[in-house]
C-alpha cells in the first residue's frame, strides 16, 4: 500500500464562482477513502506554489474520488486552473474518517464543510437530518444532490435568499426530536455554537477541523489542535475529533 | 558502481543525505514512504529537557517558494522521546543524530547529558538557532558570547559527536563557524531558517500567531549555499548543508561548495520521499560525470578570477 501516489486528472470543474470539485481514480492496490479523511493534492508543477493542499473527500462515485475545494488563494487558483488529463501527485487518504452512524444521525455543514459531510451522507444515504448553512445562496452548492441523499434536509442562509433566514442553529431549533449523534464541519465559530447545541441536549457530537498544515503526516506540527489528551494535530490525530475531547 | 559513502565526525553514514530537525518528526512519521535504511542519518524534532507544547495557530504560512513556520519546538522532551520513540528508531541500520535544546545553559546541559548515556542516538545536534522562542532565547545563536558558553558547558558533557546548527540570522557567519569549532563542536550545519514576516493586509496583523516565523524552502537555498560556502573556508570540521534543497541538482551545490553532508527539510512536506530522490539523483550525477566517490565532489568549486569592470 502506498499512499503517495499519481493520478491523471479526471474532472475539474466549478460548482459555484469560488468552489470547484476535482476528481480522480484511485489507485489500485491503494486504500479507499471513508468519509471524512482527506488527501494533500499537488497544485502546482514547479514550486511555486510549493506545498501540497488538505482537501476532504466530497464523493467516491463513478470510480473515483472528488474533493472539494473553495478557491481562496494562490494555491488553490492554481489548482483550478489545472487541464483534465494532468497527473498530479497526491498523498492520501489521510486522517481518521468520522465513526460510521448508529442508524440516523444529525449531519451539520457550513460553507465549504459540506465537502466532508457530502461525503458522509453519500456514503450513508437516507440516514442523515442534514442542516446546511451558508451565507447566501449563491453559496449553497448541489442542494439537489444533498436533498435526495439525506432523509430529511434543513438549509438556513444568513441573508434569507434559501431555506430559513439565520444559522444552522437557528434551523436545529427549529426540528424537534433530534436525539441522534451529531456529525458538524464547517467554521470554527459554527462548530463552537454546534458543540454547545449539542452539549446542552447531552448528544455526542463529532466535529471535522480545520487548519493550516504542510506535511499532512504528523510530522511538521503545524496543525495542532488542545484537546483533553494535550495537543494534537489535525491531520493525523483528526480531523475528526470528538467534541468533548477538544478543548477551545 | 560510485561511493555514496561519507564519514561526519567518526560516523560512517551510508551516503550523504540526512533529515532535517524538525521536518521529519521522530522518523516514524514517514516510514510508510520512506525505508530509513536508506537514508544516511535520521535528524530528529528538536529535544528539549522537559515537554514542550510550542506556540499558537496559525504556526505555517506559505510564501512564495517557501514556507514560513513558528512551531516553537513543540516536543514530547527528552525523557519520552528516550523510552517512547528512540526504541523504534533502533531498529533500523541509520544513524541517529537528536537535535536538542534549552532555555537555559543548565538545560541544554542536562539533555544533552540524557542522550549522550541513550543508546541508539549516534550523534547530538546542538541547537542555538531556532527563530521562534523568545528574544532572549535567540541570542544562544546570534550572541557569540552566549554561544560559546553554551557550546563550552554542553561539549563538557557530551562524549559523542557533537553538531552544532547555525543560525543563518547573523552578519558574520565565517566567525560563528570558527566560534563552534573552537568552542569543540566535530560538526556544524546551517543554515536553520531565516527570521521573517507576513502580514495579512485587511487585519493589518501578522499571519503567524507568533508574528515572525522562520523562512524554509527552495526561497532560501542561494542564501544557504553562500553561508555554507563561507563556512567551509573557514572551518577544519565538517560542514552539513542545509536550506531549501529539493532535488539532487539542489544538493549538489552544497557538495560542490564543501558541504560534506546534507540534509532535506521542508521537501520532505512536499515529496515525502524527496530523501530517497535526491539520493538516486546524486548517484545519477556521479555516474553521468563520471566520478567514482562523492567524497572528491565535495569542495570542488572553482570561483570566477575577480576582475574589473574598467
Amino acid at each position: 500500500m502506498d499512499r503517495y501516489f499519481k493520478a491523471e486528472i479526471k474532472g475539474n470543474y466549478k460548482v459555484n464562482p469560488t468552489t470547484a470539485v476535482i476528481s480522480f481514480s484511485p489507485k489500485e492496490g491503494v486504500q479507499l477513502p471513508q468519509p471524512g479523511q482527506f488527501y494533500m493534492i499537488q497544485v502546482s508543477k514547479g514550486i511555486d506554489p510549493l506545498l501540497k493542499r488538505p482537501l476532504s473527500i466530497f464523493s467516491i462515485k463513478d470510480q473515483c474520488i472528488h474533493l472539494l475545494y473553495k478557491i481562496v488563494g494562490r494555491g488553490t487558483e492554481c489548482l483550478s486552473k489545472l487541464p483534465l488529463g494532468e497527473t498530479i501527485e497526491l498523498i492520501g487518504p489521510l486522517g481518521i474518517p468520522y465513526p460510521t452512524p448508529n442508524g440516523e444521525f444529525i449531519a451539520i455543514a457550513g460553507g465549504t464543510g459540506v465537502a466532508s459531510i457530502h461525503g458522509l451522507i453519500e456514503r450513508f444515504s437516507q440516514k442523515a437530518y442534514l442542516f446546511y448553512g451558508a451565507r447566501s445562496v449563491e453559496e449553497l452548492i448541489m442542494t439537489d444532490s444533498i436533498k435526495n441523499l439525506s432523509y430529511q434536509s434543513f438549509f438556513s442562509t444568513d441573508d434569507g435568499s434559501y431555506g430559513i433566514k439565520g444559522t444552522v442553529i437557528d434551523a436545529l431549533d427549529r426540528v424537534d426530536n433530534l436525539t441522534m449523534d451529531v456529525y458538524a464541519c464547517g467554521p470554527h465559530l459554527m462548530l463552537s455554537a454546534v458543540i454547545n447545541w449539542a452539549r446542552q441536549r447531552g448528544l455526542r457530537c463529532y466535529v471535522s477541523l480545520e487548519e493550516y498544515m504542510a506535511c499532512g503526516v504528523g510530522a511538521c506540527l503545524s496543525c495542532v489542535v488542545r484537546t483533553n489528551d494535550g495537543l494534537k494535530s489535525v491531520c493525523k490525530d483528526g480531523p475528526v475529533f470528538n467534541s468533548e475531547d477538544i478543548v477551545w | 558502481m560510485v561511493n555514496l559513502s561519507v564519514n561526519i565526525c567518526g560516523i560512517t553514514l551510508k551516503n550523504p543525505v540526512m533529515t532535517a530537525s524538525g521536518t521529519f518528526g521522530y522518523g516514524e512519521e514517514y516510514s510508510e514512504f520512506v525505508d530509513l535504511n536508506k537514508l544516511g542519518a535520521i535528524v530528529v524534532k528538536g529535544i528539549s529537557l522537559k515537554p514542550k507544547e510550542g506556540n499558537p495557530t496559525p504556526r505555517i504560512y506559505e510564501t512564495p517558494c517557501g514556507m514560513l513556520n513558528a512551531i516553537g519546538l513543540q516536543n514530547v522532551g527528552v525523557e519520552e522521546f528516550i523510552s517512547k520513540k528512540l526504541p523504534f528508531l533502533r531498529q533500523y541500520d541509520t544513524p541517529v543524530i537528536v537535535n536538542f535544546f534549552g532555555d537555559s545553559i543548565e538545560e541544554f546541559v542536562e539533555t544533552a547529558n540524557a542522550l549522550n548515556n541513550a543508546d541508539g542516538v549516534s550523534a547530538l545536534e546542538l541547537n542555538v538557532s531556532c527563530p521562534n522562542k523568545a528574544a532572549g532565547w535567540s541570542n544562544f545563536g546570534t550572541d557569540e558570547v552566549l554561544m560559546s558558553k553554551v557550546i563550552i558547558a554542553v561539549r563538557r558533557v557530551v562524549t559523542k559527536p557533537l553538531i552544532v546548527k547555525l543560525s543563518p540570522n547573523v552578519s558574520d557567519i565565517k566567525r560563528m563557524s570558527v566560534i563552534s569549532q573552537e568552542c569543540g563542536a566535530d560538526a556544524i550545519s546551517l543554515i536553520n531558517t531565516i527570521t521573517g514576516m507576513s502580514i495579512d493586509i485587511k487585519k493589518r496583523r501578522p499571519v503567524l500567531a507568533n508574528n515572525t516565523g522562520g523562512l524554509s524552502g527552495p526561497a532560501i537555498k542561494p542564501i544557504a549555499v553562500r553561508m555554507v560556502w563561507e563556512a567551509c573556508q573557514v572551518v577544519r570540521i565538517p560542514v552539513i548543508g542545509m536550506g531549501g534543497i529539493m532535488t539532487a541538482q539542489d544538493a549538489i551545490e552544497f557538495f560542490i561548495v564543501g558541504a560534506r553532508a546534507v540534509a532535506i527539510g521542508t521537501a520532505n512536506f512536499v515529496n515525502p520521499r524527496a530523501t530517497l530522490d535526491v539520493i538516486s539523483g546524486l548517484e545519477s550525477f556521479l555516474i553521468n560525470e563520471g566520478i567514482q566517490d562523492i567524497n572528491s565532489l565535495i569542495g570542488t568549486l572553482k570561483l570566477h578570477e575577480r576582475t574589473t569592470c574598467n
